[in-house]
């Protein structure tokens, strides 16, 4: 694995109050070949934002999510280089018009699953499309065509109100990722974790990368949702400033 | 479906946690949380999920077990809950492979728990806690519910259970931050996995539910006196768990740094005056009239 392909999370110094780090990799588990082989075919792209709306209107925390991805995927993609998206996931019933509207907070593309059935946010239903919408490769194909051995989204975030938390904790069991709830400072940087801290004392102790989401899951559930992907408009950064202003 | 008996069988899950009420919190010089100093108890968000349960039993007459994952000491959890939901069965899941568990590995120890409650006949509805007050979380409960295959109801305030038509009829609590708050009604079939709002607490309206409800406490302070007599110790090998899905093998994970958040500074001067003295007194009125100026007089 090499350290370029990794991208970490890393405590900015006095500023937060902890931090907690994925890492689904478990060094004390024997890796067959065959998982190392699917870990280098599959890659994981892209920071999903799950937008909340109350009867077709986008609640203020999912503006504050998207902006804050806008932020830290810039910031990625001028350090690394590589060209990964925002992408906005909304559920619910009639509420195409709202794609747009996520656009102009900062999202290069958005997911729309519009369906009678998801006008109130139920979590076994919720769950089981985004899950679905996150292992989805033809839509990440549709979204950046440069890559398309898409596995699962780098990042995704939730907002921490009452359906977003249990959300977020039901989507990363069937995602078998691990969550840090209540964030406030995010922060993308190369870093090593030194093991030891995952490994008991008798266990040898090497130094290695880790890395976001790694493992396979199965999406499995058969509902419709309408995908609808918006291409970035060339003019997006006015869009931005009127909306400001 | 409800199990041939027709008994409703009600599992919670608990977390003993560290008593944050004052005097008894420990802290070590570096700030983290002195846990071999500090008193644990019940948690509070736990003691709800088990006051629902209480109305369970009083209610429906249901079988109520309460489980917990921990090292040995998590008993007096269960004690603790017992006393408040007169439970049957006491289960305590406890090895030294579920040591450093994340939410991820800890559901994974209670969904096998579960599947073993009741002597396998199944169990109808699960309740847990909002959030336990040292993880604050709250990824347990939901992760827990997903991986049984239960549909989730968080944040309820009210519950009733239909036991001809295996249904549960639920009240909601939801909180939008930047918009109006909603009390949402539904239905679900059972089982169903259900996290209590902190606000819930249970109501007994009729005369017949007061009396059961006394009933139950004098046998709930009889039994938790006795409560090893209900208890049973699992471990990871007499759960059948997959031994790389518990404990820090199981962990996506992991806290890497804890740090303090550092406190503002005061912005704020203050001036300490002895008020014992008259003199001094009305330097203060003084000052407070020099403040406020004729506001204060009217």
């Amino acid at each position: 694995m090499t350290k370029s392909s990794v991208s970490e999370t890393k405590t900015d110094a006095n500023n937060i109050q902890g931090i907690l780090v994925n890492d689904t990799e478990n060094e004390n588990l024997k890796r067959t070949a065959e998982e190392q082989e699917r870990d280098e075919k599959n890659h994981n792209m892209h920071l999903y934002v799950v937008i909340e709306q109350e009867e077709g209107k986008i609640l203020p925390v999912s503006f504050e999510m998207l902006g804050e991805g806008r932020r830290l995927m810039d910031n990625f993609n001028s350090k690394y280089n590589p060209k990964e998206n925002v992408v906005a996931i909304i559920l619910g019933h009639n509420i195409k018009h709202l794609c747009q509207e996520l656009i102009y907070h900062g999202a290069d593309a958005v997911i729309c699953a519009d369906h009678p059935e998801l006008r109130y946010p139920r979590n076994l239903l919720y769950t089981k499309i985004i899950s679905q919408i996150a292992t989805d490769k033809s839509s990440a194909a549709q979204i950046s065509s440069s890559n398309n051995t898409f596995n699962k989204p780098r990042y995704m975030f939730f907002s921490a109100d009452d359906t977003g938390r249990h959300l977020s904790s039901t989507v990363l069991a069937e995602l078998e990722s691990g969550l840090a709830s209540d964030i406030n400072k995010l922060v993308i940087n190369d870093l090593e974790i030194d093991t030891n801290i995952r490994l008991r004392e008798s266990q040898s102790v090497t130094k290695r990368p880790w890395k976001c989401i790694d493992q396979t899951s199965q999406a499995f559930f058969g509902l419709l949702y309408f995908v609808w992907i918006i291409s970035i408009p060339k003019t997006k950064k006015n869009f931005i400033l009127r909306h400001a202003a | 479906m409800l199990n041939p008996s027709g008994t409703l069988n009600v599992a919670v899950i608990v977390k003993l946690e560290p008593d944050f009420s004052e005097g008894n919190v420990s802290y070590n010089s570096d700030g983290t949380l002195n846990r071999a100093e500090t008193k644990n108890v019940l948690g509070p968000h736990s003691a709800v999920a088990s006051s629902a349960a209480l109305y369970a039993k009083v209610k429906y007459g249901a079988n109520v077990s309460v489980a917990t994952m921990g090292p040995p000491i998590a008993e007096a959890a269960l004690q603790q809950s017992q006393l408040i939901c007169n439970a049957d069965e006491l289960h305590l899941y406890s090895d030294r492979i579920f040591a450093g568990a994340d939410t991820l590995a800890t559901s994974e120890v209670l969904r096998a728990g579960i599947k073993k409650m009741a002597n396998e006949q199944g169990i109808d509805v699960v309740f847990s806690g909002h959030r336990a007050s040292d993880g604050e979380t709250g990824q347990t409960g939901p992760q827990t519910a997903w991986k049984l295959g239960y549909p989730f109801i968080g944040n309820v305030i009210d519950y009733d259970i239909d036991k001809e038509r295996s249904y549960a009829r639920l009240q909601r609590l939801i909180k939008n931050y930047g918009h109006n708050d909603i009390i949402e009604e539904l239905e679900a079939p059972l089982p169903v996995f259900i996290t209590l709002d902190p606000s819930y607490s249970p109501f007994f309206n009729t005369v017949s539910q007061r009396l059961n409800l006394a009933r139950n406490q004098n046998e709930a302070e009889k039994r938790s006196s006795r409560y090893k007599e209900h208890l049973k110790t699992f471990s990871a090998q007499s759960l059948e768990l997959n031994l790389k899905s518990v404990g820090l093998p199981g962990s996506p994970t992991i806290v890497y740094k804890v740090e303090k958040i550092p406190r503002a500074k005061a912005n704020r001067k203050a001036d300490i005056i002895d008020g014992c003295s008259q003199e001094n007194l009305s330097q203060v009125a003084r000052r407070i009239y020099g403040i406020l100026g004729e506001t204060i007089i009217k």
